[in-house]
C-alpha cells in the first residue's frame, strides 16, 4: 500500500518543504529532491540525485525537477507489460535492462557531485515506500528493489569518488511511490550530505462511456450474424474485429474476459487489457489477450486468483465518467463492480489491486439479487452531451416496465417470450412475475439507486429510467426482457438489445426494408404490415410469410389495445409491431445518442446476456488530463 | 447414448439383440435399465432394446403407459425415441452447452431446436447417461424450455439426489415451468426432505414461482419449521405471490416473531401483498416495534401498497 496520497495537500507539501529547510538549517541534510539550490551545503561534500521529476522526457538539472506543487511528485515510470519483441514474454520478466529488443521504459537518476571526492568516501542508499513496485539496477545489475519476491531496501557503496554512478529504474507494478535515498559518508563516517528523489509507477486506469471509441470486439458465430450485422451497419466494419467463436469454444462472452485500459506517462500513453481470472482452467477466451491483442505498447495484466465466481467476469466491471462527489473530483470517473461482503464478491486480488490505483476510487455495488450478478445488467452510464455533466446513467426500472405492462392490452401477442414461457401481456400478469420485480425493487433496487446517487454524486436529473424486467432462478434474478440498459456505447451510437415485446413485426426500424437482425423467421422476406393497400383484406402477394392470415397491424388508432374491428387475423390477441419498450427508451434517451436495436435474442438473451456481454471496446486513452496533475 | 462403436457394429448387435431378446423379454430389457445407476450398464440395456428395432415399439408403448415406476416408463421412452428419432437423437448427442454469462453452462439455442421429441432423450442423459454436471445442468434447463411434462419426475430426481448443487438448481428452476401439478408435488417434497438448505431454499422459491395454491400447506410448513432462515424468508414471500389473504395470520406470526430479520422483512413483503385488516395490524405493529431498520423499512413500503 502506498505510504503517500496521490493528491498531496498543497499546505502538505509546503509543510514539508518548510520542515526540510528547517533540517537542513540544523545541519541534518534532509533535502527533498535536489540540492541543486542548497546553498547550505559544504559544497566540497555533496551529493546530488537528479531524476526527470518535471517530467520534461530529460535531465537537465532544472529546478522545475523539484516542483511539487503540481500533484504527484517525482519522476514517472510505465510498467512494461507489453510485449515489444513479440516474443511471448512480458517485457517486465525480462531481467536484462538493456535487452535492445523489448524497448524498456527505464527511469534515470544521476547523482553528481561525487567527483572530487576523497577515495574513502561512501554513499549508502536506501528505498522507501512501495519497495515492491520497483527495481534499481547500477551498471546493468540490480541493486535495490524487488526481484523475483526477494527485496533489498538499503545498499552501500564504496569506490565511487570520481563517477558520477547512473542509476536506472524499472516498474514493477502499478501506481507505486518510492523514494531513493543517498548519504554521503567520509572516511571517519560521518554524514556529511544527502539527498532523495521520488518516483510514482502510472497506475492501471480504466476507460469510461465518454472516452472516444477505438475498435469493437466480437465473436463470430452463425447464430449471432444478425446482431454483429446490426453492429457493422451502425458503426461501420472497418472498426469491429471479428474472433471466430469456434476458435475459443463458443465462449461468446467478450466483455466479460476482458476489461481495456492504458496508462499514462509524460512520454506517452500505453494500451492495457485487463485478463479475467474467469477462464483460468477451462480455456474459452482465456487465451485471448495473447492471440489477438499483447504486443508492442499493448500490455496485459492479471490480477486476483483462484475460484473464479460470475462476478469475476468484468461486465461487472465498470468505470462512471468524471463525477464529483461531496466536493471531491474524479476526473478520470470512479470504478464499480457488483458484489456484497459475506455474499459473492470480486476476487480480493483485484479488489486490493483496484483499491490501490486509488485514481478511480474503486465503488462496490450490491449485485448479488442476480443470478449473473454483473453491473451492466441494471446500471450503466451514457454520454448526454447536452447535459451539464455530460452524461446519463441509464438506470433499469421494473416500475416503468410494469406500467407499460398495465397500460397495454393483456391480449397483445408477444412472439418470442414463448421462450419465456408467456405467450401474451396478459400471462405475465397473471403470474409471480410482477409480485417478484416489486419485491426486487422495493427490497435492492430502490436502496441500491440511492447508494449509487451518492457514491457518484447524482440527483435524479442525472438518471433516466429504462424499463427492464427480472424473471427469478434459483441464482437470483435474470432479464427476462432483453435488458437495454446492458448495451454497448460506441460514441454516439448506442447498441441496444432488441427487447421484442411485440408481436412478430420485422421492420425494427420502420424503413421498409428488411434490414439485418430484421429477419426474424429467416424466411428472407420482411413479414410486417401485409396489409398493403390498407384494405383490410389479404390480397394476393400480401400474405408474405404464407401463412394464411393477415399478418397486419392491429393497433390502428395505436392505443395499445384491440379494439372493435382490429382483430384482422381473428386470433384474439393484438397483433403489433410496435414495441413499448423501445418507445419508452426512446423517450428518455438523450437526443444526441442513436439507437440502434440488435437482435441478440439466442445467442446472448436466452444465454444470460445481452449485447454488452457479448462486445468490448478498446478506446482512446485521455489526451487531455493526466493523472500526475489531479490536485 | 449410443456408442459409434455401437453403430459401426450395428448387423452384429442387431443378431446379438435377436439372440438376446429371444432369451430376455424387452420388459426385463427396460427393468434393468430403470434400476442401474451405472451409464455404462445403462447403455449396454438401451443399445439391446434399441436393436430390436421397429419390433419392440409396441412392447415399448406399452410400457410407457403400464410401467408403474416412472423409471421404467422414462426408460421405454428413451428407447422409443432411440429407435424412432435416430436421426434427431444423434444430432443432439453431438451438440455441446455452452458457457452463460453467470459460468454456466446450456445448449445454445441456434444448436439444438426446442422440439419435444427430445424429451425422452434428454429425460435419459439427466437421470443416467450425462456424467458431466455442467451437461446435466444444460439439460435441465433445455427440459425447462421444451415443458414436457414427462420431464417433471427426472427433474424431480434430480433435485432431491443429483450430487451436483448447480443441477440441482437448474432442476428446481425447470420444475417452476412447467405446467404440471406434479412439479409442484416434487417441488414440495424436496422443500420437506433435502438435506441442503440452498435446495431448499430453490425449492421454495420454484414453488412461488408457478403461484400454485397447492403449494401454500408445504410452504406454510418451511415459514414455520424450516431451520434455515434462507429457506424461511423464501418461504414466506412466496405465500406472499399466493395473495391470498387467509395466509396473513401465519405471515405476521413471523413478521412479528421469528428471530431472523430477513425472514421478517420477507413476511412484511408478503403481507403486503395478501392484504386485509390482519396484514395490516401486524405491519403497523412492526413499523413501530422492529429492532430491525430495515425490517421497518420494508414494513413501512409494504404499509404503503395496501
Amino acid at each position: 500500500m502506498h505510504e503517500h496520497r496521490l493528491t498531496l495537500p498543497r499546505w502538505l507539501v509546503l509543510l514539508s518543504l518548510a520542515l526540510g529547510c528547517l533540517a537542513l538549517a540544523a545541519g541534518c541534510p534532509t533535502e527533498e529532491q535536489d540540492d541543486d539550490d542548497d546553498d547550505t551545503a559544504d559544497p566540497a561534500w555533496s551529493i546530488d540525485l537528479d531524476a526527470d521529476s518535471d517530467r520534461t522526457g530529460a535531465l537537465d538539472g532544472s529546478t522545475d525537477e523539484d516542483d511539487l506543487e503540481g500533484g504527484a511528485p517525482g519522476a514517472i515510470s510505465r510498467v512494461d507489460v507489453d510485449d515489444d519483441n513479440v516474443d511471448g514474454t512480458l517485457d517486465n520478466e525480462v531481467v536484462d535492462i538493456h535487452d535492445e529488443e523489448n524497448d524498456l521504459d527505464v527511469v534515470v537518476i544521476q547523482a553528481d557531485g561525487l567527483a572530487d571526492l576523497p577515495d574513502d568516501a561512501w554513499v549508502e542508499l536506501s528505498l522507501e515506500g512501495d519497495v515492491e513496485m520497483v527495481l534499481i539496477y547500477l551498471d546493468g545489475e540490480p541493486i535495490l528493489g524487488t526481484l523475483d519476491d526477494t527485496t533489498i531496501a538499503s545498499k552501500t557503496l564504496t569506490g565511487v569518488t570520481g563517477t558520477a554512478p547512473e542509476f536506472e529504474v524499472r516498474a514493477n507494478d502499478f501506481y507505486g511511490m518510492v523514494t531513493l535515498k543517498a548519504e554521503l559518508y567520509d572516511g571517519d563516517d560521518e554524514l556529511r550530505d544527502a539527498d532523495e528523489v521520488v518516483l510514482h509507477t502510472a497506475p492501471f486506469m480504466m476507460f469510461n462511456h465518454l472516452d472516444e471509441a477505438r475498435t469493437l470486439y466480437v465473436l463470430t458465430d452463425s447464430s449471432n450474424q444478425f446482431m454483429r450485422d446490426g453492429i457493422r451497419d451502425a458503426i461501420g466494419a472497418e472498426n469491429m474485429v471479428e474472433v471466430p467463436a469456434m476458435q475459443y469454444g463458443w465462449d461468446v462472452w467478450m466483455q466479460d474476459e476482458i476489461e481495456f485500459g492504458y496508462q499514462q506517462t509524460p512520454y506517452g500513453a500505453m494500451d492495457l487489457v485487463l485478463d479475467s481470472i474467469r477462464g483460468d482452467g477451462w480455456g474459452g477466451l482465456d487465451d485471448l489477450p495473447e492471440d489477438l491483442l499483447v504486443g508492442p505498447d499493448f500490455g496485459m495484466l492479471v490480477r486476483g486468483s483462484g475460484y473464479a465466481q460470475s462476478v469475476d467476469s468484468f461486465g461487472n466491471l465498470e468505470c462512471s465518467p468524471p463525477v464529483t462527489v461531496d466536493g471531491v473530483e474524479y476526473p478520470f470517473g470512479r470504478i464499480y463492480y457488483g458484489g456484497r461482503m459475506g455474499n459473492r464478491q470480486v476476487t480480493a486480488g483485484l479488489r486490493e489491486f483496484l483499491d490501490a490505483q486509488e485514481v478511480q476510487a474503486p465503488v462496490e455495488i450490491d449485485s448479488t439479487w442476480l443470478a449473473v450478478g454483473h453491473v451492466d445488467e441494471f446500471m450503466l452510464f451514457l454520454p448526454d452531451p447536452d447535459s451539464d455533466k455530460g452524461f446519463k446513467l441509464g438506470w433499469t426500472d421494473t416500475r416503468i416496465a410494469m406500467d407499460i405492462l398495465e397500460m397495454v392490452d393483456p391480449n397483445m401477442q408477444l412472439t418470442r417470450f414463448p421462450d419465456h414461457h408467456f405467450d401474451t401481456v396478459g400471462e405475465i400478469l397473471d403470474s409471480s412475475l410482477p409480485d417478484y420485480n416489486e419485491d426486487l425493487q422495493v427490497q435492492y433496487m430502490d436502496p441500491i439507486l440511492d447508494i449509487v446517487k451518492a457514491e457518484f454524486g447524482l440527483d435524479d436529473s442525472d438518471i433516466v429510467m429504462i424499463p427492464g424486467i427480472w424473471e427469478q432462478t434459483s441464482w437470483g434474478g435474470l432479464a427476462m426482457v432483453p435488458g437495454m440498459t446492458n448495451l454497448a456505447v460506441w460514441d454516439h451510437e448506442l447498441l441496444i438489445a432488441d427487447p421484442f415485446f411485440r408481436t412478430a413485426d420485422e421492420d425494427v426500424d420502420g424503413d421498409d426494408n428488411l434490414d439485418f437482425g430484421e429477419d426474424l423467421n429467416g424466411n428472407n422476406e420482411l413479414d410486417t404490415d401485409e396489409d398493403a393497400n390498407g384494405n383490410r383484406e389479404l390480397d394476393e402477394g400480401e400474405d408474405l410469410n404464407n401463412n394464411g392470415v393477415l399478418d397486419t397491424e392491429e393497433d390502428a388508432n395505436a392505443n395499445w389495445r384491440l379494439d372493435e374491428g382490429e382483430d384482422l387475423n381473428g386470433n384474439g390477441m393484438l397483433n403489433t409491431y410496435r414495441d413499448p419498450f423501445i418507445e419508452a427508451f426512446n423517450e428518455v434517451l438523450p437526443a444526441a445518442l442513436n439507437p440502434h436495436y440488435l437482435d441478440n435474442w439466442n445467442t446472448y438473451h436466452l444465454m444470460w446476456g445481452e449485447v454488452h456481454c457479448g462486445t468490448n471496446i478498446l478506446r482512446e486513452p485521455r489526451a487531455d488530463l493526466y493523472w500526475w496533475e489531479v490536485e | 447414448m449410443v456408442s459409434k462403436l455401437s453403430l459401426v457394429l450395428l448387423p452384429a448387435l442387431l443378431l446379438v439383440a435377436a439372440i438376446a431378446a429371444a432369451e430376455t423379454p424387452l420388459a426385463d430389457t427396460v427393468a434393468a435399465m430403470a434400476a442401474t445407476s451405472d451409464a455404462g450398464e445403462y447403455a449396454v440395456q438401451r443399445d439391446l432394446a434399441v436393436a430390436q428395432g421397429d419390433a419392440a415399439l409396441g412392447d415399448l408403448l406399452r410400457l410407457q403407459q403400464d410401467a408403474t415406476d416412472w423409471r421404467a416408463r422414462a426408460a421405454a421412452a428413451a428407447c422409443e425415441g432411440w429407435i424412432v428419432h435416430a436421426d434427431l437423437y444423434l444430432q443432439f448427442d453431438a451438440a455441446a452447452p455452452a458457457p452463460t454469462a453467470a459460468g454456466t453452462m446450456r445448449f445454445r439455442p441456434s444448436d439444438v431446436a426446442t422440439d419435444v421429441r427430445l424429451a425422452p432423450l434428454l429425460v435419459e442423459r439427466l437421470v443416467w447417461t450425462e456424467t458431466d454436471p455442467a451437461a446435466r445442468a444444460a439439460v435441465a434447463d433445455l427440459m425447462q424450455r421444451i415443458r414436457d411434462p414427462r420431464s417433471v419426475h427426472a427433474l424431480g430426481h434430480a433435485l432431491l439426489h443429483d450430487t451436483d448443487l448447480v443441477v440441482r438448481m437448474a432442476a428446481a428452476d425447470a420444475l417452476a415451468r412447467i405446467p404440471s401439478d406434479e412439479a409442484t408435488s416434487e417441488l414440495a417434497a424436496a422443500l420437506a426432505t433435502v438435506q441442503d438448505a440452498d435446495v431448499r431454499t430453490a425449492a421454495a422459491g420454484a414453488l412461488g414461482w408457478r403461484k400454485d395454491p397447492a403449494a401454500a400447506p408445504s410452504l406454510l410448513a418451511a415459514l414455520t419449521g424450516d431451520d434455515a432462515a434462507t429457506c424461511r424468508a423464501r418461504a414466506a414471500q412466496s405465500l406472499g405471490w399466493l395473495r391470498d389473504p387467509a395466509l396473513a395470520p401465519p405471515l405476521s406470526t413471523a413478521l412479528l416473531g421469528d428471530p431472523d430479520p430477513a425472514v421478517r422483512g420477507q413476511a412484511a413483503l408478503a403481507l403486503g401483498k395478501v392484504g386485509g385488516d390482519h396484514a395490516e395490524s401486524a405491519l403497523r405493529h412492526a413499523v413501530g416495534s422492529d429492532p430491525d431498520a430495515e425490517v421497518v423499512r420494508l414494513a413501512t413500503a409494504a404499509l404503503d401498497r395496501l
